[in-house]
């Protein structure tokens, strides 16, 4: 009987893991079904020729290149905000909180990760005004008001997997430093940090897909179908999810929506750069931190 | 006891609670200076417990609390450790502690053994050198190691994991050594070595040693602390 039973879970577990696998491949299949066939130079850089667009001589204005290039900053910028306050949030909470102040960030944080990327939204377009109304004519939706909104939505994920992380480490790794005269501070910089590092960089990677991704947050903070490259951070910008949603929404021809198909390919392709650009900064860092 | 002994550590009315539970109770011991005390006793009955007390590492456990006195000579005075204003670092450094299970760092051998004084913030590279390496020589790991002190120390075997970790342990040249049952996951051959290594160690340190083994405690101890349920009790050693 039970090892029926136990044949019974391990059959479930493979079905269900298979069927995940099999859904990856039909979703990418797909999409390259459907949007295979736009991919090439043209689809990014239109009519404009790839070494001018890349020196920003001439502006595209008919392909994907200032989408990629806003998408590119939007994630590099919300990161900036986010990864150095979520990893500082999460060393408090792991490190240094303790009794109900810690229950209470913990709740905190839970309802921060439960809101609605568009309520976010809609908070970093009361922000934008806000800013533009007391300090500034500059302040608008813009890259850098979306960047603060995005920074805030994936701030949950990256204090969780630090907290998460660290307290996980076993206890007698944590007391080794302590016991050699290493401060409170030089065991976490210096052990405690760089040991945990691969399991931080999961939530972070999570926390880029969805910077990547998100279109409620960004169409209401600075994202516009037809802005170019941004000239700073107060300029509203292209960015790939919000051309997805715009020509899936908005099509005229079947096919601008194959180059909505053609979109989401590149979509995947930059956020599985950023990944594996991430993984190799881990691999890097560690190496440099524990190893040299 | 030898009336020319300098007492090195003194204990007194020492009780350990973790949360409710009582882990040591009214404890009163002394240790003079370059003796090898030993602590046996079943195990859960508060041997490992007691070395936290002594370098103040319970602070580092969640719902560990101590009462009582405990008191050091470090630097030739004195030190009350249980004295909020104490410099634990400076404590942790001259007390030197190796733990029951292997510890290194997740480093390589180099990083583990330079580490403590790394965190002393000690430049000088020529001298770190060859202080690592006379740790490692003191504990006959030198030889095995010295080609590929870049390596992880993780992939070494359990033994030499521990040997590296009590020559981590020696490479602040500790004025005392807490040692948790460090020669269980060594071999016969290493475990004659280490303890040789103590009998010399002796003569510059303090060595308070857990152990489980009667016939170490006959070669190598010079006074034994027998703990029953929290309780310490001094016992006669038996030398063949």
């Amino acid at each position: 009987m039970n090892s029926l039973f136990e044949k019974g879970i391990a059959v479930f577990s493979w079905t269900a893991m298979m069927t995940m696998v099999l859904g990856v491949f039909i979703l990418l299949g797909f999409l390259f079904f459907k949007g295979g066939k736009t991919l090439g130079l043209h689809l990014i850089f239109g009519s404009v020729s790839p070494v001018d667009a890349l020196l920003l001589r001439e502006q595209v204005l008919d392909g994907l290149f200032p989408a990629i290039v806003g998408t590119f900053l939007l994630v590099f910028c919300s990161m900036t905000f986010a990864i150095p306050i979520g990893v500082a949030a999460g060393i408090y909470m792991a490190e240094y909180a303790r009794g109900w102040s810690r229950r209470a960030m913990s709740l905190f944080f839970d309802i921060l990760a439960g809101i609605p990327s568009i309520v976010i939204g809609l908070a970093g377009l009361s922000l934008a005004i806000i800013l533009h109304h007391h300090f500034s004519e500059r302040f608008a939706p813009s890259l850098l008001i979306s960047a603060i909104a995005l920074a805030i939505l994936v701030l949950p994920y990256i204090i969780r997997t630090t907290q998460i992380a660290l307290e996980s480490i076993d206890p007698v790794l944590r007391r080794t430093a302590p016991s050699l005269g290493a401060s409170r501070l030089q065991n976490i910089l210096r052990v405690l940090l760089p040991v945990s590092l691969p399991d931080i960089l999961g939530g972070i990677f999570l926390a880029i897909g969805r910077c990547a991704e998100d279109t409620a947050v960004i169409m209401l903070t600075g994202a516009v179908v037809m802005a170019g490259i941004p000239r700073d951070m107060f300029s509203q910008y292209e960015a790939l999810p919000f051309f997805i949603y715009y020509i899936s929404s908005q099509y005229s021809s079947p096919e601008e929506l194959q180059t909505g198909f053609g979109a989401a390919i590149i979509l995947l392709f930059l956020c599985s750069f950023l990944l594996f650009a991430a993984l190799w900064i881990q691999k890097r860092l560690v190496a440099l931190l524990l190893y040299r | 006891m030898n009336h020319e002994q300098v007492r090195k550590i003194r204990v007194r009315n020492l009780s350990f609670f973790y949360r409710s539970r009582e882990i040591l109770s009214d404890v009163n011991i002394d240790v003079m200076e370059r003796e090898i005390v030993a602590i046996a006793g079943p195990s859960g009955s508060g041997k490992s417990t007691f070395l936290l007390a002594l370098n103040r590492l319970w602070q580092e456990i969640e719902g560990a609390r101590v009462y009582g006195t405990v008191e050091i000579k470090i630097h030739g005075e004195m030190v009350d450790v249980m004295a909020s204003d104490l410099d634990l670092k400076m404590l942790r450094r001259r007390i030197a502690m190796v733990f029951q299970h292997p510890n290194p760092l997740p480093m390589s051998i180099f990083k583990n053994m330079s580490f403590p004084l790394s965190i002393a913030h000690v430049k000088d590279k020529k001298f770190i050198r060859e202080r690592v390496e006379r740790a490692l020589r003191q504990v006959n790991l030198w030889e095995e190691v010295k080609d590929r002190m870049d390596h992880d120390a993780r992939l070494l075997s359990g033994g030499q994991q521990q040997r590296l970790c009590l020559a981590r342990a020696l490479v602040m040249q500790p004025e005392v050594l807490l040692l948790d049952e460090p020669t269980s996951s060594l071999d016969p051959k290493s475990v004659l070595a280490v303890e040789k290594l103590l009998l010399e160690l002796k003569q510059e340190c303090t060595i308070i040693l857990v152990t489980h083994y009667q016939d170490q405690i006959q070669r190598i101890a010079d006074r034994l602390y027998r703990v029953t349920d929290g309780r310490f009790n001094r016992a006669e050693l038996v030398h063949s």
